[in-house]
């Protein structure tokens, strides 16, 4: 069963057709990859999918529900969390405290409940720490935890970014790049944690990827885009014979 | 020749009141990333609703609730607006909000005397504000004769009302409340990713810090005994700025110690030109020139201020971090 569902989405800057009629569906459980050429429009696509840039026009739905429209909060609150291509951490504060950043229904994050109810949400905090320790730990991170998030590594910052959008136990995680500028040998391992965490918490995952090699390994559906509209769709093993591809990405060999 | 003592005590509460204000500051810039250029305004609404409280013989302690009431509210308002825009222009609209409340302050009494002449043809004498001549504040605390005692018991009201206010601020910054703040501050877009209603937490940021400022305000109105719109110029925002970037952005102490440093200068200041007789020139007018100076100083040489912003303390992080650095 489709848990996302993007239908005829389209959304120009100016007069460039930045995303121009997609049409796609992300399977529930699956490890679903996004490739394309720089500029093809698959941040564009996330950016509409969480609310963060609007859409022209198109529908998505989510779960049988649209959610195209809505804002980011109540995108996060139907359970889809990403991940930006530049890391966007809080910089200053300790990685755990990152990690708490992204929990649901915190009754200490209300200004009354800080005040009032400090009892109970230091019971939860308490569970909560232990589940972002217990995450950290699967991430490779635990060393890091009370360091300020400015402190790690580019490749731990990107762990960190997937390990705070676990915190929030979300049904779709979006990840834009999670192994950009990250060492090959950390690159399998990142993919090897999301095998991982899919087989633990069933989540379902929508990756925007350049190192394909390592996302056809592991994906079990590919999307590939070139200039804003979705040219193939289908299992890895035939993306690299898929001719238009070839086109996209290599230009138009027999053209001269 | 002034009593040495009684201005000794003058100083120590202006220390106590600016303090408060430092503290509203950093809830809104030093942790919340919100520049409101616009303080003074909020100080203002709380003296002259303070003022205006006990003219009509309202009991001292509903003067002060009524202050950090109105100025509260106004703050929340004046961001319903102002929070629309990025921060530089949240800085620059907030300034001129607080610019315009100024001057209504300061004309209101003419206008509605003008309009009344001009409506019905009577004269009035109506006088809520003052206008420019300001209003005559009655003190809250009333011990006559003795001035010393008189300015202790001004002392302890302002001392335990910062007191309360520090371990308020204090309570709120080491909580989860107080850790969105701050990733408000680090990244707006990236806490609204993660299901944080941002725009609330702004809004109750300069709601809080504008109720604060407001029991600033009126503490230091019935102290001074005079408020007028002069007394609440740009340069009283840009004095409070300075407490909090000199003291460290971020860190309550730090808040406490930079107003305790501006108001010392000003002190010295004035210390100067009170008790040593002809000068060549006004000490009064080098003060700003000191202020300065340490502001050049510390950024020089702490960039983040005299003490630096602490990591969130909530209970249980802190069992966490002693259990990892032990293990």
């Amino acid at each position: 069963m489709a848990i996302l569902e993007v239908r005829r989405l389209s959304k120009s800057f100016g007069g460039l057709k930045a995303v121009d009629s997609v049409d796609l569906d992300v399977e529930e459980e699956t490890i679903t990859g996004l490739i394309g050429p720089n500029g093809s429009g698959k941040t564009t696509l996330f950016n509409m999918i969480s609310g963060v840039v609007p859409r022209d026009s198109g529908e998505i739905w989510f779960e049988g529900k649209r959610i195209d429209g809505l804002k980011p909060f109540e995108i996060y609150e139907r359970g889809i969390v990403r991940s930006f291509q530049i890391p966007r951490l809080f910089w200053k504060l300790m990685v755990l405290d990152n990690m708490l950043l992204a929990v649901r229904g915190f009754s200490g994050e209300s200004f009354i409940g800080a005040i009032f109810r400090r009892w109970r949400w230091t019971a939860e905090e308490k569970r909560l720490v232990d589940k972002a320790l217990d995450i950290l730990n699967i991430l490779g991170l635990s060393d890091s935890a009370f360091k300020p998030a400015y402190q790690l590594s580019g490749g731990q910052m990107k762990l960190l970014e997937i390990g705070r959008a676990l915190m929030a136990d979300p049904k779709l995680l979006l990840l834009d790049e999670p192994t950009a500028g990250v060492n090959p040998k950390l690159a399998y391992s990142i993919f090897g944690k999301i095998e991982d965490i899919r087989r633990a918490y069933g989540t379902t995952f929508f990756i925007i990827e350049h190192r394909v090699e390592t996302l056809f390994s592991h994906a079990d559906w590919v999307y590939v885009m070139s200039n804003g509209s979705l040219i193939y769709g289908g299992k890895p093993s035939g993306v690299i014979s898929d001719s238009r591809v070839q086109k996209a990405y290599l230009g138009d060999i027999h053209a001269t | 020749m002034p009593d040495p003592l009684i201005f000794a005590m003058h100083i120590a509460y202006r220390i106590g009141v600016y303090g408060i204000a430092a503290l509203s500051l950093n809830i809104e810039y030093g942790y919340t990333g919100l520049s409101n250029f616009g303080k003074a305004a909020f100080l203002m609404i709380g003296a002259y609703t303070a003022a205006i409280a006990v003219e009509n013989g309202l009991h001292p302690a509903i003067a002060l609730l009524l202050s950090i009431m109105v100025s509260g509210v106004i703050g929340v308002s004046a961001s319903l607006f102002a929070l629309k825009f990025r921060e530089d222009y949240l800085a620059i609209t907030i300034l001129a909000f607080a610019e315009i409340a100024r001057l209504i302050l300061r004309n209101f009494d003419d206008s509605i005397r003008a309009l009344i002449r001009f409506t019905t043809g009577v004269e009035s004498y109506i006088n809520v504000f003052g206008g420019v001549h300001g209003k005559v504040v009655r003190s809250f605390v009333s011990i006559p004769g003795d001035y010393r005692l008189y300015n202790i018991a001004q002392l302890s009201l302002v001392y335990s009302l910062l007191a309360a206010s520090y371990l308020f601020v204090k309570l709120l910054s080491d909580s989860p409340y107080g850790r969105i703040l701050r990733a408000i501050r680090e990244d707006e877009l990236a806490s609204q990713t993660l299901g944080k209603k941002t725009w609330i937490y702004k809004m109750q940021a300069i709601g809080l810090g504008s109720a604060l400022a407001g029991l600033a305000g009126a503490l230091s109105a019935q102290f001074e005994g005079y408020i007028s719109p002069e007394s609440f110029q740009p340069h009283l925002t840009f004095a409070i700025w300075m407490m909090v970037i000199l003291g460290g952005v971020g860190n309550n102490l730090g808040s406490l110690l930079g107003a305790a440093l501006v108001e010392s200068i000003e002190a010295a200041a004035l210390f100067v030109k009170s008790f040593l007789g002809y000068l060549p020139l006004d000490p009064v007018n080098i003060q700003w020139i000191f202020v300065g100076a340490s502001i050049i100083i510390v950024v020089a040489f702490k960039p983040k201020g005299i003490l630096e912003e602490r990591p969130i303390k909530t209970p249980a992080v802190e069992v966490a971090r002693h259990g990892y650095t032990r293990g």
